[in-house]
């Protein structure tokens, strides 16, 4: 009902890849966008752990890297095509890069899609999602966000 | 004087649109706010639209109960399948599209006066729920809901730059600190509270619209609940037309608009005409809302 701040809208996701030395904060994924919004807009520890194990099953990789062999390869070959085998052989490690940079290059690809073949997937030990929510303050005219519900899932050895 | 033609047409032809038996016309301007409201699932979307052309073309559809039942169950799958998202007025549609059904059931004779009744209930519904949760709802009483929609919701950048002393700069700062505030930490710009601009005037406007519209939720509420009589119809009518006039200006959501005049047209009787092309007039009007006047005049200003 429009009669409220605390709806959807002021509920937020931040989502964390944990690897062994860091915490890499990613994007919601187009797959998951829908899950999001439901968990946004009614939350609860069930929608969360859900959530959060089907943010486990993606492979995660380095979009930024891929830009770059692309430009590599352009600037090699000096033609303007690219043949897109080339970029299957990425030998750069993401992990090296400081991940508040790497952060919006992150790109989620589902197990199941044709294209996970062609890419490195990031190693990562497990996922964190925290559920925000921000309230809003008229005397200040301020926003104040507040962390509502979280969950780290760790991965197992049989999670693939 | 080519302006004055067109705006003559426009009167014969409201005019004689709301000349139109109301069980035919009712139906034509549903397939058309159902064509203007695209669902989010195409394979519930797809037959929707097929369904609607194949009714324009074969009015009879257009009075048949199997045919709003089954437009019913596309439309309520959608809200299903999509309850996180679907906008408040859609819920509405579907219940009117239901009363369609149930209208269309019912004896001829009979078929008019349980469509007068249902789309009064519909609306006196509507607002009581409105001013229910509104009354319940802390933070909309002292005005903090409407301040805060004036100061980060796109919808609210008109109204508040005209009457809230407040530069549209201002509030386009404040979106982007919203929008750093929820995905800043994509960035590496993570904070919990941040301050928005606001001006002392933004505040009382926030106030006045408030319980400007609660007033006149409730009072809508009360009048559309209110036993008949030829002086409450007149003053409801009057009512609902001042305040989709002044809400959709404010905040343009065409959807609700438009289904709240269709209700409007389905429970006035046979003697007032004249409220019935008023609502059809601002019908029109909603959409109106829409275009982006400010640019319009800067546009001549700059001609």
């Amino acid at each position: 009902m429009f009669s409220t701040v605390d709806a959807r809208a002021a509920r937020y996701l931040k989502l964390y890849l944990v690897t062994e030395t860091d915490l890499i904060p990613v994007a919601v994924p187009s797959t998951l966008r829908k899950r999001a919004n439901q968990l946004r807009a009614a939350p609860s520890e069930t929608k969360l752990r859900d959530f959060a194990t089907r943010l486990l099953e993606l492979k995660w990789y380095n979009q930024r890297l891929h830009r770059e062999a692309i430009k590599q390869q352009l600037l090699e070959t000096d033609s303007n095509h690219v043949d897109p085998l080339l970029l299957t052989n990425s030998s750069s490690s993401p992990q090296n890069v400081p991940s508040q940079l790497q952060a919006p290059d992150f790109r989620a690809i589902s197990p199941q899609d044709d294209n996970a073949r062609h890419f490195q997937p990031l190693e990562t030990q497990g996922v964190r999602v925290e559920l925000w929510r921000y309230q809003f303050v008229s005397r200040h005219a301020s926003l104040h966000g507040r962390k509502h519900l979280e969950i780290e899932i760790a991965r197992t050895k049989s999670t693939p | 004087m080519k302006f004055q033609n067109v705006i003559n047409r426009l009167a014969v032809a409201i005019r004689q649109v709301a000349r139109t038996d109301v069980l035919d016309l009712l139906p034509l301007l549903t397939v058309l706010l159902l064509l203007l409201s695209p669902l989010s699932t195409w394979y519930l979307h797809t037959p929707l639209v097929l369904l609607c052309i194949i009714a324009v073309a074969y009015r009879k559809l257009l009075k048949a109960t199997p045919f709003w039942y089954i437009i019913s169950v596309l439309w309520g799958t959608t809200i299903y399948f999509h309850w996180e998202s679907t906008d408040n007025h859609k819920y509405l549609i579907c219940y009117w599209c239901l009363a369609l059904c149930t209208t269309f059931s019912v004896a001829p004779k009979d078929q008019l006066k349980a469509l007068r009744q249902t789309s009064r209930l519909l609306i006196g519904l509507c607002m009581t729920l409105a001013t229910f949760w509104k009354l319940m709802s802390p933070d909309y009483l002292d005005g903090t809901f409407f301040h805060y929609c004036l100061l980060v919701d796109e919808r609210f950048t008109s109204v508040a730059t005209t009457f809230g002393n407040i530069s549209s700069t201002a509030l386009t700062d404040n979106r982007e600190l919203w929008e750093l505030l929820r995905e800043g930490y994509l960035y590496g710009i993570e904070f919990q509270n941040t301050t928005l601009e606001t001006s002392p005037e933004l505040g009382k406007l926030a106030r006045f619209l408030s319980w400007w519209t609660i007033f006149i939720e409730a009072a809508l509420a009360w009048l559309f609940f209110m036993p008949a009589h030829p002086l409450v119809s007149r003053i409801r009518n009057f009512v609902l037309l001042v305040f989709a006039v002044t809400t959709y200006a404010v905040a343009p959501v065409k959807g609700f608009g438009w289904i709240l005049m269709l209700l409007g047209v389905a429970q006035c009787h046979n003697d007032e005409k004249a409220f019935r092309i008023a609502y059809l007039v601002t019908f029109l009007l909603i959409q109106c809302y829409t275009l982006p006047f400010a640019g319009i005049v800067k546009l001549l200003i700059e001609r």
